[in-house]
């Protein structure tokens, strides 16, 4: 079930996409456009930014170890001073027997006491020759086993400097041990006139080494150690955690660094590490920051960066969301415009005119279109109208032919009867029928001159069926004056005396009835013949129907139409019919006179 | 109109994810300030007794945001920090568990020592004053001095020192005892000096952290010193509370304590416990 949802979504996500509208490409391209911009620069300016600061930092770090080399090498210096002084000024001069020898190590050390915890002649077999200040020597213990001892054996030309340990030279009343580093030279001793080795011993207080990197430990992130070139730790800030087996350090690796920058992975953890070589002792110091100590002051500036980032995408998607729809809603609304003129809605106001200057001129100009078609179609519509009422009037124009043969013959005879009164009758009604069926061309006449037509007619027919039917004419004289279509009325008789009462023996009525009902006028022309059967009554008033044989051949089809062209569909011809009883056609047109039907241009009926 | 609502709409969504940044940005701006403080309550008003303790604790705060305050028991009510380690008897007790000297090793070992030492038969354990503190350490002593079947007792003397002098003076001078084992600084150093005015010569082994013990050590008054260690008791006790991953394996196993004599105090494991740099 999973899968198919799943892929019923894909589809509808594909058809979704398929369907996309202006606004939506127009958000999301400019949005991916955007965001991949803002994020490709963000990250350029950050990333740059953020190695900027480590280097400014790892630099600002490296002038810190400058400054402490400098003062490391000066103390140093100093100490080698110290030892050179004693050496050149004191013991290559004097001899040992001299007292002056304890005296001039004194006023030294007195000189140097912040720095120093005890300067030491030491003969070559361990013995102490002079001191200062002046202290006991420790009992049971052996200078020459004594690591800075051996080492000044070993290489008798260099100063030598020890590790740091605990001074385990001489008696202490109070308590104190003294971390000290020794420095160790070989010296020649004169002892009376004769040259003999010795070892000039200054211990150096620790506390000083201490003190240079205790101050630059204490603030900011990361610290500094000194080794020696072994990787022997001198000074560590946790040197007692590091010999307890409490924690480790790099040391060893850091000895071999070269001066300058390098970065290290160490437990776990990436870190800066300067390392700085102290000239004449091989010792390095080595300052150890956490790669995430160096980007840490900017930690802040990354949330602030990531909140602008977050802010400035919501206001470029939301932005992109609103001025896209602000662009495409006048497009939007003409395509609706669009799609009701599709639908039929020729409205030229109803075309939407707004938006861009471009869709504005679209709007304009589809509009303009919008009024030519319904002009063309109304034009149309006129020319089908007039064409069609020019092809109805044209067949309403003809005269059945038979009609007139057997009217003439009818006249022959009368005259060759010598009837020449009902001749002259016959010929005065003929002559009437033509003039009103010609009508001067006009197509619409008043009641009264249609039924004048229908008289004329009927006086014709009567004489020819020798009066076989009856026929009544009762028309209400307050519609006399209203207009009607000409040559309806004749055409409804003529079907009556021809389907209707022409057969039957003196017994058929054709009533011709006029009346007003509603506004309107109503003609009935009534017979009482055989009725016309259901499925030929439908049939009656389509165009394909023709007369059988009879009649003018215009057709009740003709007359509804001709009513429904010069007047709305409203209005028109309905047949009823009752078999063996009679049928009754009906004429419905407006009620108008002449000058109302003249003057009313547009007139709605 | 429409376009309207879409606006103020818009303005209303940017406000509220301005709200919620600033209040992101503010709680991150507040988890860089203010340090983490850890405050060590210590059963003594004497806090220069804890020096080393604290020297342990200073140096694992170091780089993490983090102070460390010693103060005594009986200004534990004024105590308003982030974590409370409390020092009884120089056992640490605090919020991620225990950290404790092992005084059966420490007391074994020492014992073994005496036992193996030719001159040892008649054992007498001293303090100056009688506290509860070391009843633990002198029950061991005894269960391990009678299993070898040497003899032992404790003696619990004066806390005042010229009386405590003076009965060390005697005990030794008595010749009831060949051997002492001072279980603090004051009864070290008044068995040591005792010890050099006497006719005869008894061997005395030290239970302390003082730098007097670690001096009577160096100059001989004691032949051996059991010396608890109290820096990395703080040590490991800070990095637990800093949520150091990897202290713990350090942890393990370990004994807290070292047996220093002369010939080893010097060596470069002993010297950097026995002998705190001193300014």
């Amino acid at each position: 079930m999973r899968t198919i949802d799943f892929q019923n979504q894909f589809k509808k996500v594909r058809r979704a996409s398929k369907r996309r509208s202006i606004q939506l490409i127009i958000s999301i391209s400019f949005t991916i456009v955007s965001i991949v911009s803002m994020t490709f620069v963000t990250l350029a300016l950050y990333t740059t930014y953020i190695n900027k600061a480590r280097e400014t930092a790892i630099e600002n770090n490296k002038q810190v170890i400058d400054q402490m080399s400098w003062t490391l090498n000066s103390y140093l210096r100093n100490m080698m001073g110290v030892s050179n002084s004693m050496y050149y000024g004191v013991i290559k001069n004097l001899d040992l027997t001299s007292d002056s020898m304890n005296r001039e190590m004194d006023i030294l050390y007195e000189a140097n006491k912040d720095d120093l915890i005890s300067i030491a002649c030491i003969s070559q077999d361990g013995a102490l020759i002079s001191a200062a200040p002046i202290a006991t020597r420790k009992s049971g213990v052996d200078f020459t086993e004594q690591e800075w001892f051996t080492s000044t054996e070993e290489k008798i030309e260099n100063f030598h400097f020890s590790k740091p340990h605990v001074q385990n030279m001489f008696e202490s009343s109070n308590y104190r041990y003294y971390w000290v580093v020794s420095l160790s030279r070989s010296v020649d001793l004169n002892y009376m006139g004769y040259t003999r080795r010795g070892i000039l011993l200054v211990d150096m207080n620790y506390s000083s080494i201490e003190q240079m990197f205790s101050r630059v430990n204490e603030k900011g992130a990361g610290y500094v150690y000194l080794i020696d070139s072994d990787g022997d730790i001198i000074y560590h800030p946790k040197q007692k955690a590091i010999y307890g087996g409490l924690m480790q350090e790099n040391n060893i690796t850091a000895a071999s660094y070269d001066d300058g920058s390098h970065m290290e992975n160490f437990d776990g953890s990436e870190r800066a590490v300067v390392v700085k070589t102290i000239g004449y002792t091989g010792w390095k110091i080595v300052s150890v920051v956490p790669a995430s100590e160096l980007s840490a002051p900017y930690n802040q500036l990354r949330a602030f960066m990531m909140i602008i980032f977050t802010v400035t995408i919501f206001l470029i998607v939301f932005g992109n969301i609103v001025i896209s729809k602000i662009v495409t809603d006048p497009i939007r609304q003409l395509e609706d415009s669009l799609k009701s003129i599709e639908e039929g809605s020729l409205d030229a106001e109803k075309v939407y005119i707004g938006g861009s200057h471009e869709i504005r001129h679209l709007g304009r100009t589809i509009r303009s279109l919008v009024v030519q078609m319904r002009d063309l179609m109304d034009e149309r519509v006129k020319e089908q109208k007039e064409k069609r009422k020019s092809e109805l009037n044209a067949l309403q124009a003809q005269i059945n032919p038979h009609f007139l043969y057997n009217t003439l013959d009818s006249v022959v005879w009368m005259i060759e009867a010598e009837k020449y009164p009902e001749a002259i009758s016959m010929i005065t009604s003929l002559a009437s029928l033509f003039r009103i069926s010609l009508s001067k061309g006009n197509n619409i006449i008043t009641i009264r001159d249609e039924i004048t037509h229908a008289k004329n007619y009927l006086a014709i027919q009567k004489v020819r069926y020798k009066n076989k039917f009856e026929a009544n004419i009762d028309v209400d004289p307050a519609i006399e004056d209203c207009v009607t279509i000409k040559l309806i009325i004749q055409p409804l008789i003529e079907n009556a005396i021809y389907h209707a009462v022409g057969d039957l023996d003196d017994e058929g009525v054709i009533d011709i009835k006029g009346y007003e009902k509603d506004g309107d006028v109503y003609i009935e022309v009534r017979d009482n013949g055989m009725g016309i059967p259901p499925d030929v009554l439908e049939g009656l008033l389509t165009e394909k129907t023709k007369s059988k044989g009879k009649g003018s051949g215009i057709g009740l089809w003709n007359i509804n139409q001709r009513i429904n062209l010069y007047f709305k569909n409203d209005y028109g011809l309905s047949i009823t019919s009752e078999l063996d009883e009679g049928t009754v056609a009906t004429i419905r047109m407006p009620k108008m006179t002449m000058e109302e039907y003249m003057g009313g241009e547009g007139n709605e009926k | 109109m429409k376009n309207r609502r879409w606006i103020m709409l818009f303005f209303a969504a940017v406000g509220i994810l301005l709200l919620a940044e600033a209040i992101i940005y503010m709680s991150y701006s507040n988890k860089e300030k203010g340090p983490f403080t850890i405050t060590f309550v210590v059963d003594s008003e004497e806090l220069q007794d804890y020096e080393n303790m604290k020297a342990g604790a200073t140096n694992a705060a170091m780089d993490n945001n983090c102070i460390i305050d010693f103060v005594s028991s009986s200004r534990e009510d004024k105590v308003d920090s982030d974590e409370v380690v409390t020092v009884e008897n120089n056992s640490l007790y605090y919020s991620k568990g225990t950290l404790t000297v092992d005084k059966e090793a420490m007391v074994s070992e020492l014992a073994e020592r005496v036992i193996a030492s030719e001159n040892c038969d008649r054992i007498l354990l001293v303090s100056s004053g009688e506290t509860d503190k070391y009843q633990k350490i002198i029950d061991l002593f005894k269960a391990g001095f009678d299993e070898a079947g040497r003899y032992v007792e404790y003696r619990p003397l004066s806390t005042d020192e010229k009386k405590l002098k003076q009965s060390m003076y005697n005990l030794e001078q008595s010749g009831l005892f060949d051997c002492f084992i001072a279980l603090d600084k004051e009864s070290i150093e008044a068995a040591c000096e005792a010890n050099n005015r006497a006719n005869r010569f008894v061997v005395i082994y030290g239970m302390d952290n003082s730098s007097e013990a670690v001096y009577y050590l160096d100059n001989g008054g004691l032949e051996a010193l059991a010396y608890e260690d109290e820096y990395s008791l703080g040590y490991i006790a800070v990095r637990q509370l800093l949520k150091d991953r990897e202290i713990k394996k350090v942890s393990e196993n370990r004994t807290f304590y070292y047996i220093a004599d002369r010939e080893s105090m010097y060596s470069a494991e002993l010297e950097k416990v026995l002998f705190p740099f001193v300014k």
